[in-house]
């Protein structure tokens, strides 16, 4: 589904190249749950960029689904960015002027659905994480947990085949990492492609293919 | 979609209500001073557009050497009627000459009742076919056939008549030459009638008045003092038709202009232009001036662009807080066209929350406004107004939105979303850029607002050359009043509040109507020099306190039986006599068809203004009269009250059937700086609000700086900076700001403060003062508001700044 082949991201300074990713190989089948690991500054959310098409800058090939990516027109890569790829971030990232119910709402009122369906996937969404009570909460109004789970509910609202977050559970406490945790396993069990970066093992054990990253290179790949 | 943009929209407004409050205040006064100047130049930029045909109407006005003149001579409007198949209809609007009103009586049960009307006009019967008057009573097709007939505007008809129909009524009209019967033939109406000949009345140009004298009129070159109205076929060229006119002129008056040596020319002015543009001389009232419509417009403009800038400076200073939405709303899925949408859709929606304020502060400032121009402005009047206000709105919100829009809608979301500080420092130069042009406009309308007051000022104290306090004016405009100048003046003259009593044709300040073409004894016809005239009583000299420098004034002591002359410095200089002594007992001859006069000259008056001081002092003189139409009283200024009431009884007793009116000379005088008086008032609030919209904007901005500054001002504040010190740190950049401003407005101002000032043959001299106070001044006001936020950030304990880390 994913296929990464000789990605190099670097900044050129006054003496020297610095690399940020350096000869990424990588492929990403449909269903996989992966998981990238490496210690801070490693390249790990550069990576999840590149692969969530947010960061068109950087060498070598990438294609989805057969399809590569520089080759496409800006048309074509923002679309296929809207119905593929869904986001979850480590300060989930609400928009604190909207209430929970809305927050999950913006997604499809991009994606032009309609608003009987919009009531019908929100709705459902809100039943499977327990928040029918908070729907009209504002972010502010709600634990970290509570708005992460926010956060990953208007992640998957457009139904994204691909998953990516970023430390979703940094900022969180180990309860309510494992509750996120559980919801990415689900999810995944459903047929969603997921791909973490993480600093914690624990997390990693919930996928199925741990990658482990360091300066800039895949360092190994350990199958769970 | 809407809905969801509203509500982050609303909520973000709600949540920074110092930024929304600084831009809806600003946006709406903003808004309420260009709505106000557009309508106001609307209601100027409407005169003489509601006649049928005000594309094809045009006046006839004229050149003599370098003086240009609205009127023309008696001929004239029928001459080219007869001749031109272009002009379809001519009409002559006659003015009746130095005369301010007339007094029109109207018998009511035996009752008389009298009232005392200005701006009556003698016109010909063609008039109504040539400019179009909306009758209530009556028809323009037949209105003026007969002779001797009046058409009267609604509220004079109304003052005269009250509810009953006028038309057929007989008025009388009082005249110098005694009272005149006039029947009513129609009413016209004047609410909202916008023409650059202000009528109360019209009264048909055959009748047994002055109709003999009109008819009889039949000079090319002299007593211009027609109003020539032309009616062309619908599209005639006005440049070809004027030649040709100008041609045909020229041959009529030839003979008499080259015996003179005199060089004299006619042109056409379209009637729709000549309220706003025609500034000649003798023009017909007084007409607006596009000149101040560009000054008002232009800054009506700018104070709106200070208000746009104000949210363009704090939508980006602030974009660090909309930053993240703007990252998280591209990563779900927004495209960049769809956010700036969303961003245009919030300013404009600030600019109409911006509307309804500034529409309460205009339904309050109108009437002022009103009162205050002699406007009738009205908000509701027009729906045409209405959806022009809409569309500058949506404009205003485009203009202050489009860049901000397109700067946030550019975030990258990486970079924002990651934490870092993305590109927010990249605005702060176009921010700086742009304070700098706020204050640009700010410090250059307070020294207009300098030199206009310093000019203003300079207009009060001059020394005029004659004394302008106290002095009654009685306008004597009937038969009677008229012939008992004499017996009115001994009258006054026994009451021991008035100090002396003359009576002349005119009085400073007024316009000087009547000039003759003179040359001095030893010179010939070919030397002819304009000289202006004033007709006076005896005493003249002596009453305005005007100075003799040779010779004696008119007085009792002499009897001037023969054609004496007093002349000004300038006419000496002029004539080109060798001095003020050798000037007495030369004579100034006119020669006018072979007819020959001789003026001898008794004395020489010191330079006065006998015009205001925008003219330069020109040829002029002063010859003796038995009736003047002005009675001028110089009275004691602690006995005004008593002498007026006596003035009062004594008129009532000498002129009984004239109404009794009167003025004063200073006040009259003050009437030729009206304009600049009501300019340089609406260039000071304009003024304020400029000033006070920008520093509104600094005030944010000021709170923005101290708020991003706040860490490091708490370590300083650790390590022992003093409050003083801090205070600095905070108000620099901004000054700094300010005092390029000042450097750039300083040559700006100059030049606009110059052209003012050219409108003045009498003028201040431009100093560096002005700049500097004007710098000093909006140093100071932008100080006052920066400081505020730069003592609150300097008085903050460090302790609580530091610890959220």
């Amino acid at each position: 589904m994913i296929h990464l082949q000789n990605i190099n991201k670097y900044i050129d300074s006054r003496f020297q190249r610095v690399f940020i990713l350096k000869e990424i190989e990588l492929t990403i089948e449909q269903g996989d749950f992966v998981t990238l690991m490496g210690p801070s500054g490693v390249g790990k959310s550069t990576l999840l960029n590149i692969i969530g098409l947010l960061d068109e800058d950087y060498e070598g090939e990438y294609t989805f689904e057969g399809k590569s990516i520089k080759a496409m027109k800006d048309r074509q890569r923002s679309a296929l960015h809207k119905s593929e790829f869904g986001y979850i971030f480590q300060a989930y990232h609400l928009i604190d002027e909207l209430t929970v119910y809305e927050n999950i709402e913006t997604p499809l009122l991009y994606r032009n659905v309609s608003s009987a369906e919009r009531k019908s996937i929100i709705a459902e969404l809100l039943d499977r994480f327990n928040m029918v009570a908070k729907k009209d909460l504002f972010p502010e109004q709600l634990s970290g947990g509570q708005q992460q789970l926010v956060g990953v509910a208007r992640a998957i609202a457009g139904k994204p085949k691909v998953l990516l977050a970023d430390e979703p559970t940094g900022n969180l406490h180990s309860a309510q990492a494992k509750e996120i945790m559980e919801v990415f396993q689900e999810l995944n069990r459903e047929g969603t492609t997921i791909i973490q970066a993480t600093h914690s093992r624990e997390n990693a054990d919930y996928g199925h293919r741990l990658i482990e990253m360091m300066d800039g290179k895949i360092y190994q790949e350990v199958s769970i | 979609m809407v809905k969801n943009i509203l509500k982050t929209t609303f909520r973000s407004f709600w949540k920074n209500k110092t930024v929304t409050f600084i831009n809806v205040v600003g946006l709406g006064v903003g808004l309420a001073t260009c709505i106000l100047m557009m309508l106001y130049i609307w209601d100027e930029a409407s005169y003489d557009k509601h006649h049928e045909h005000k594309d094809e109407l045009y006046r006839a006005a004229m050149q003599f050497n370098d003086m240009r003149a609205a009127s023309s001579p008696a001929p004239m409007a029928e001459a080219f009627k007869a001749n031109f198949p272009e002009v379809v209809q001519s009409s002559r609007v006659f003015p009746y000459p130095m005369l301010e009103s007339m007094i029109l009586s109207y018998d009511e049960r035996g009752e008389t009742r009298t009232f005392n009307e200005t701006n009556g006009y003698y016109v010909d019967s063609t008039f109504f076919d040539v400019l179009s008057y909306e009758f209530l009573a009556g028809d323009p097709r037949t209105a003026l056939r007969r002779p001797n007939t009046i058409v009267l505007s609604a509220s004079l008809a109304h003052k005269i008549f009250g509810a009953q129909d006028p038309v057929g009524e007989t008025i009388s009209v009082g005249l110098p030459e005694g009272n005149f019967d006039y029947a009513v033939d129609g009413v016209f109406e004047d609410k909202g009638l916008k023409s650059h000949i202000d009528a109360n009345y019209f009264l048909s140009m055959a009748n047994t008045d002055i109709g003999e004298y009109v008819a009889g009129e039949s000079s090319w070159t002299s007593n211009n003092m027609f109003f020539t109205y032309l009616r062309v076929q619908p599209g005639t060229d006005q440049e070809l038709l004027g030649q040709k006119l100008n041609d045909y002129y020229t041959k009529q008056t030839i003979e008499d202009a080259r015996s003179m040596g005199q060089s004299v020319s006619m042109f056409l002015q379209p009637v729709r232009d000549i309220y706003l543009t025609s500034d000649l001389g003798y023009e017909i009232g007084t007409n607006g001036n596009i000149k101040y419509l560009y000054i008002f417009g232009s800054i009506g403009f700018f104070i709106l662009l200070i208000a746009c800038i104000n949210f363009m400076n704090l939508s980006t200073a602030k974009s660090e807080k909309r930053a993240k939405e703007v990252g998280v709303r591209k990563v779900i899925g927004a495209q960049k066209n769809e956010l700036v949408r969303q961003f245009l859709g919030e300013s404009i929606l600030m600019s109409f929350v911006a509307l309804i304020l500034a529409f309460l502060i205009l339904l309050a400032l109108i009437p002022f406004f009103n009162n205050f121009s002699g406007k009738s402005l009205e908000l509701l009047g027009d729906p045409v107004i209405l959806i022009t206000m809409a569309g500058l709105t949506v404009l205003t919100g485009l203009l202050a939105g489009l860049y901000p829009a397109f700067y946030l809608s550019a975030f990258k979301p990486v970079s924002i979303l990651k934490g870092s500080k993305g590109n927010g420092y990249s605005a702060a130069g176009i921010r700086k850029g742009l304070v700098v042009f706020q204050f640009i406009i700010s410090v250059a309308l307070i020294a207009m607002v300098l030199v206009i007051r310093n000019q203003m000022t300079f207009m009060q104290d001059t020394s005029l050359g004659f004394d302008k306090q106290q002095q009654l004016i009685l306008s004597l405009q009937s038969s009677e009043s008229l012939a008992n100048f004499t017996v009115l003046k001994n009258s006054l003259e026994n009451h021991q509040g008035v100090q002396s009593v003359t009576g002349g044709s005119v009085y400073p300040g007024l316009e000087v109507l009547q000039d003759w073409l003179l040359y001095a004894e030893g010179k010939t016809k070919e030397d002819v020099v304009q000289i202006h005239i004033a007709r006076v009583a005896n005493d003249y000299v002596q009453t305005l306190g005007l100075e003799m420098v040779a010779g004696r004034p008119f007085t009792d002591q002499f009897s001037d039986e023969g054609l004496h002359i007093v002349i000004n410095q300038t006419a000496v200089k002029t004539y080109g006599f060798e001095g003020e002594e050798e000037a007495l007992g030369k004579k100034l001859i006119m020669e006018w068809q072979g007819q020959i006069s001789e003026y001898e000259i008794v004395g020489v008056v010191k330079d006065y203004h006998f015009e205001s001081l925008h003219k330069v002092i020109k040829p002029f003189a002063l010859v003796r009269t038995q009736s003047p139409p002005y009675l001028i009283a110089k009275i004691n200024a602690a006995q005004v009250g008593d002498v007026l009431a006596y003035a009062e009884s004594s008129w009532k007793n000498i002129n009984q059937a004239t109404p009794f009116a009167y003025s004063f000379l200073d006040l009259d005088f003050q009437r030729n700086y009206e304009k600049e008086q009501r300019t340089s008032t609406i260039i000071l609030y304009f003024t304020a609000i400029a000033i006070m919209i920008s520093c509104i904007g600094l005030f944010g901005l000021a709170a923005f700086t101290a708020e991003q500054k706040t860490k490091e001002i708490g370590i300083r504040k650790v390590l022992g900076a003093s409050t003083w010190s801090i205070t600095a740190l905070v108000s620099k950049e901004f000054l700094v700001l300010v005092g390029i401003a000042i450097l750039i407005a300083a040559p700006l101002g100059y030049y606009a403060a110059s052209r003012w000032l050219e409108g003045f043959a009498y003028k201040i001299e431009l100093s560096i003062w002005v700049f500097i106070i004007s710098g000093l001044v909006a140093v100071l006001i932008a100080y006052g508001t920066i400081s505020f936020q730069a003592l609150k950030a300097a008085l903050a304990n460090p302790v609580n700044s530091l610890k959220s880390e």
